[in-house]
């Protein structure tokens, strides 16, 4: 019996392996046999997994590169430095030609990233500005909440026209367990510096980005401050939680014409959320998923045809979604119609 | 005669320590805020964690049988990106999706169960594994998408209020830890539940089926969970694969915290659903006085030290 089971579950574990071989995140061969025209390799090591941008960037990411004729793959970077750094290694190991690297923690990746530029691999630093890289493709976290404060902005002074200044009360929910959440929460808190009417109440601090958490924070903070119709976060998870609670069945909120939830790197579905009648408002993000993956391609081609100068930064550029470009970003993926100059 | 009294007074904060501890922290933050003890607030609390209390329900079974599931989280992940797929996109009615989600935990519970006694191992070590199964069973489902629009009949059973009043869910949080609790205490099947979990091999010469009570034990876990996991996504209104997950570490605390025993044969339910209100209290309570991050990790870590002491005062006077 014991043996039977044993049997059973040798030929799971290698089923398993070769249907994880034949995913979009396929681990490259340490050796391929010699081809006519060797395809180049590339590994992109994520911030991370387990949300709807993470996963679809990496997914889009592989059919991007595949589709342009590279060998693409992927590792989750698991939000944990010590991870990148195996990921960067293995990769190093597997003698992939570009290493694209989100860094959880920029500063922890200059050694692998000397490893890796020793072993002539390009490397370039996604987001997060590593020491070292061939390529830089920045999203400053600050001036994408800088961003979003200027979104909520124009809506609340818009709404509330006829109010008195600096008394349209406004919460942060805030997840400071990143250095990303920290920086944008830092600069969310300062909404009074971009709205002649609101009022920063309250900083709600949470442990997880979680929608249920969210939720249930909103839920306490209607008990304590019921005025407040205004939130911002810098996490699609928790504003998704916010909307629930003033959405839901037992909600004391059914009209929601001054209320407004707005947050940074939402997603299609709270594009969704802001083109119907719900307290979501808006939201920015750093291009669409594929707008960013072609970028990376551009990027990553550039430097291994040396039509792209070693060193070279380049910015990325912010989506603004409300009411009035939701329609074109969800048909599209992009906003065009409106820039950072529009607000 | 004043050494028994003090042992008496002892006897009794070790034996109700949590709600003693409860009481305290409610007064605490009663008088830190003015909003906390109010009807309001207080009916919070319940909605915010009765499906928490059900869950380490079924954790509180299987510690009690002498196991530990770690998978837990990934099993309500996986229930309720199913239910929110399947409502979101219209493809079955409100009741057979429910039983769906129910079923496909009870499945994932059975299978958790088989696993363990198949491959003689700790519970612990192989729900690590089929935790990273149930991870990847979810992703595969969901997409990494987030599903809303759920029905509103559906949401009724997580947000809706009976009267207007009794929220729905704590009244099947109420029904189900009772049935739980009834059969844990006075049936056969409880007393057998707890005699595996003291000593299986006293157990198994005593003529018990140690293996299947095992079994059995993580099954009816799974419908716990899953009954769980739907009250989660219909509080929520909507469900990715996040949904649930970490929420076992929450049954496993609280079991800890009012004195379930790690090797399994020990423990109340009560208490342990008491000190799911413990942790509950905490969370909302430091809210409310705008505690930040940080002194939260420190506040809590403080009073989960304080339910260990007082919990086992008892143990080592044994």
């Amino acid at each position: 019996m014991k043996k039977s089971i044993a049997l059973i579950l040798a030929i799971l574990m290698i089923l398993a392996l070769a249907a994880c071989g034949q995913s979009a995140a396929p681990a490259a061969p340490a050796a391929e046999a010699p081809v006519a025209e060797a395809k180049p390799s590339v590994g992109f090591v994520t911030f991370g997994l387990g949300g709807d941008f993470f996963q679809a960037l990496a997914d889009t990411f592989v059919t991007t590169m595949n589709d342009a004729g590279w060998d693409a793959s992927y590792v989750d970077g698991e939000f944990n430095p010590t991870a990148q750094i195996a990921a960067v290694e293995n990769y190093i190991a597997q003698g992939v030609n570009t290493i694209v690297l989100w860094s959880v923690a920029p500063e922890a990746m200059g050694a692998v990233i000397d490893q890796a530029q020793a072993a002539g691999i390009q490397v370039v630093s996604f987001v997060a500005p590593t020491e070292k890289y061939d390529a830089l493709m920045l999203a400053d976290d600050a001036k994408l909440a800088d961003a979003l404060n200027k979104l909520a902005a124009k809506w609340i002074d818009t709404t509330f026209a006829d109010a008195e200044d600096h008394s349209v009360p406004v919460a942060v929910f805030s997840c400071r367990t990143a250095h990303t959440g920290v920086v944008q929460a830092d600069e969310l808190i300062k909404i009074e510096e971009y709205s002649a009417k609101a009022l920063f109440v309250k900083e709600v601090e949470l442990q997880d980005e979680n929608a249920d958490t969210g939720m249930a924070a909103a839920e306490n903070l209607y008990t304590t401050n019921p005025e407040i119709k205004v939130f911002l976060s810098a996490h699609n998870g928790l504003a998704l939680g916010i909307n629930n609670y003033f959405t839901g069945i037992g909600s004391p909120v059914t009209d929601y014409a001054d209320m407004g939830v707005f947050c940074v790197n939402g997603n299609e579905e709270i594009g969704k959320l802001i083109a119907d009648n719900t307290p979501f408002r808006g939201m920015v993000l750093t291009g669409g998923v594929q707008d960013t993956c072609n970028e990376i391609m551009g990027v990553v081609t550039g430097l291994y045809d040396g039509s792209m100068a070693s060193g070279t930064v380049t910015n990325a550029t912010t989506l603004f979604v409300n009411e009035d470009t939701v329609e074109e970003y969800l048909s599209t993926g992009n906003v065009v119609s409106v820039t950072e100059d529009d607000f | 005669m004043e050494k028994k009294d003090k042992r008496s007074l002892g006897q009794i904060i070790s034996n109700f320590s949590m709600p003693i501890l409860l009481g305290l922290l409610i007064l605490v933050f009663s008088i830190l805020s003015d909003k906390f003890f109010t009807p309001l607030n207080l009916t919070n609390i319940l909605v915010q964690n009765v499906h928490i209390a059900i869950c380490a329900t079924g954790v509180f079974m299987i510690m009690v049988s002498g196991g530990c599931d770690l998978s837990i989280g990934y099993q309500m992940s996986v229930a309720a990106v199913l239910v929110a797929k399947l409502l979101s996109n219209g493809v079955m009615s409100v009741v057979p999706t429910i039983l769906l989600g129910i079923l496909i935990c009870v499945a994932l519970g059975c299978f958790n169960g088989f696993m363990s006694i198949t491959l003689n191992s700790q519970p612990m070590i192989v729900t690590l594994g089929t935790m990273a199964i149930f991870q990847g069973i979810s992703f595969l489902i969901s997409g990494s998408k987030t599903y809303h629009n759920l029905p509103r009949s559906f949401m009724y059973l997580g947000q809706g209020r009976l009267f207007g009043v009794i929220p729905v869910n704590v009244i099947i949080a109420l029904v189900v830890i009772t049935i739980v609790g009834v059969i844990l205490s006075r049936t056969h099947i409880g007393r057998k539940i707890y005699a595996v979990g003291d000593n299986p091999e006293a157990a198994k010469l005593a003529g018990l089926n140690v293996a299947k009570i095992k079994i059995l034990v993580f099954t009816c876990a799974g419908i716990l969970v899953g009954i769980s996991a739907i009250l989660l996504a219909a509080r929520s209104g909507s469900a990715d694969s996040s949904t649930g997950t970490g929420i076992e570490f929450t049954g496993i605390i609280a079991c800890v915290l009012s004195g379930v025993a790690l090797k399994g044969g020990e423990g109340t339910l009560w208490k342990a659903i008491t000190a799911v209100f413990v942790l509950g209290v905490l969370s909302n309570g430091m809210q409310l006085i705008n505690l930040g991050t940080y002194p939260q990790y420190i506040a809590k870590g403080i009073i989960m030290l304080v339910s260990l002491y007082l919990s086992n005062r008892t143990a080592k006077r044994a």
